[in-house]
């Protein structure tokens, strides 16, 4: 099974930031605060989530706190379903 | 600037200070003091003194003319209709908060509601989609029995400090109708406001996700066209208008159903909701866009005067065929 970082970072190249260079996107790369990332781009993104690694966002963690890199994403990820690699 | 720009910014500040001074010192004790049917006609008078002005008066009347093609004593009354529906609908929603308004008594008429009479009965969550028209027919919109659950209304957000004589006129007029659509009903109600981030796309998406939720929202707000989410297409007398695609955006990802309202009040006071077909599966983001702005823009072409917001000159209403169409010169 593939990492919670690169399912993530394959989901935001696909739909996000289509013909770009996939090197550019790191763990740290800001995702809300660059604009890669807007409300619905977020919401699409949590729902992603929810049925990738089948956990249950609070509307409160759909935020910059929890959402803005990839890192923070799979950290957001791993505490809501700690089985998960 | 030039003679023409200042007339235009005199008339315009001139016009927001009347619409201020009339609100607060005449319409709103009138709407507390006097009978309603006094009071609105004391609305009707006071809107006269908009019309004597460049801004709106003529440039309402010029646009009124173009858009719809009538003689000048039948545009006159349009323009005076459009003008004067903000002081009216500001009296009644004032008689609503000042306690003088029995909405139960409201007659409130629904066409074609067996479309979203399923999705009551279920207990669906599910979106409206409806545009600026008359703000007193659109307190129906917020009654229980319309839209059952708890309701989320979204909307731009009031003017938060008054920097000029717009905002304190937008914070009166708006914020009376915030307040009213809020408290009439005494429901479940919150707010979602556009603007605020991350914040009011999220509540949204939370709230559709659960049962029993109906989302309001004003899908012919005027929209950025450089915003992401945003399309053209014409609207009313305007040849390209741009919107917000978000309401299509939040049926598809919480696969909530969307379905268009239009709602106007009758001469005798009956308010009418028209209910459009019930969209549940959002396959194309700007053909369900046009399918829920169509029917409101041949609203505003059958009832300009409550339409509440610009209706645009570039295109004109064929009274004949009922639909919008270009200028051919």
């Amino acid at each position: 099974m593939e990492s919670i970082e690169l399912a993530i970072k394959k989901h935001v190249l696909q739909n996000y930031l289509q013909g770009q260079d996939p090197n550019e996107l790191t763990e740290v790369t800001p995702l809300i605060t660059t604009g890669i990332l807007d409300s619905m781009a977020t919401l699409k993104l949590t729902l992603f989530l929810e049925e990738q690694f089948s956990i249950s966002v609070e509307p409160q963690e759909v935020s910059e706190k929890y959402m803005n890199t990839i890192e923070k994403i799979a950290e957001l990820v791993r505490s809501k379903n700690p089985s998960i690699s | 600037m030039r003679p023409r720009q200042i007339l235009v910014r005199i008339s315009t500040e001139l016009s927001e200070l009347l619409r201020i001074l009339c609100m607060q010192l005449v319409l709103a004790p009138a709407a507390y003091c006097l009978p309603r049917s006094w009071a609105l006609k004391i609305a009707k008078a006071v809107s006269l003194s908009l019309i004597v002005l460049p801004v709106p008066g003529m440039t309402s009347y010029r646009g009124m003319r173009r858009a719809f093609g009538q003689n000048r004593y039948h545009s006159f009354l349009l323009t005076w209709g459009w003008l004067a529906r903000p002081f009216l609908d500001f009296v009644i929603l004032k008689r609503v908060l000042y306690g003088r308004e029995d909405v139960a008594h409201w007659r409130i008429v629904e066409r074609n509601a067996e479309t979203v009479a399923r999705l009551r009965e279920a207990g669906r969550s599910f979106i409206v989609a409806t545009g600026h028209f008359q703000r007193v027919a659109f307190q129906a919109t917020a009654c229980p029995c319309v839209s059952p659950g708890a309701l989320v209304q979204v909307g731009h957000p009031p003017p938060q400090k008054i920097q000029s004589l717009f905002d304190l006129r937008i914070l009166l007029q708006y914020g009376t109708m915030l307040k009213a659509v809020s408290s009439v009903w005494h429901r479940p109600f919150e707010f979602a406001f556009t603007g605020h981030g991350r914040s009011a796309a999220t509540l949204l998406f939370d709230r559709l996700r659960k049962p029993g939720h109906v989302v309001n929202i004003h899908v012919d707000a005027p929209w950025p066209n450089s915003s992401t989410g945003s399309f053209c297409r014409p609207f009313a007398g305007f040849r390209s208008r741009s919107f917000s695609t978000g309401a299509v955006q939040l049926a598809q990802l919480t696969r909530c159903p969307i379905v268009s309202c239009i709602y106007w009040q009758e001469d005798d006071g009956t308010i009418v909701l028209k209910w459009g077909s019930v969209i549940e599966n959002v396959d194309d983001e700007i053909d369900t866009m046009n399918r829920l702005i169509d029917p409101l823009e041949d609203a505003v072409g059958e009832r300009p005067t409550q339409y509440v917001l610009d209706i645009g000159r570039e295109r004109r209403w064929n009274h004949a065929l009922m639909v919008w169409e270009d200028y051919s010169e």
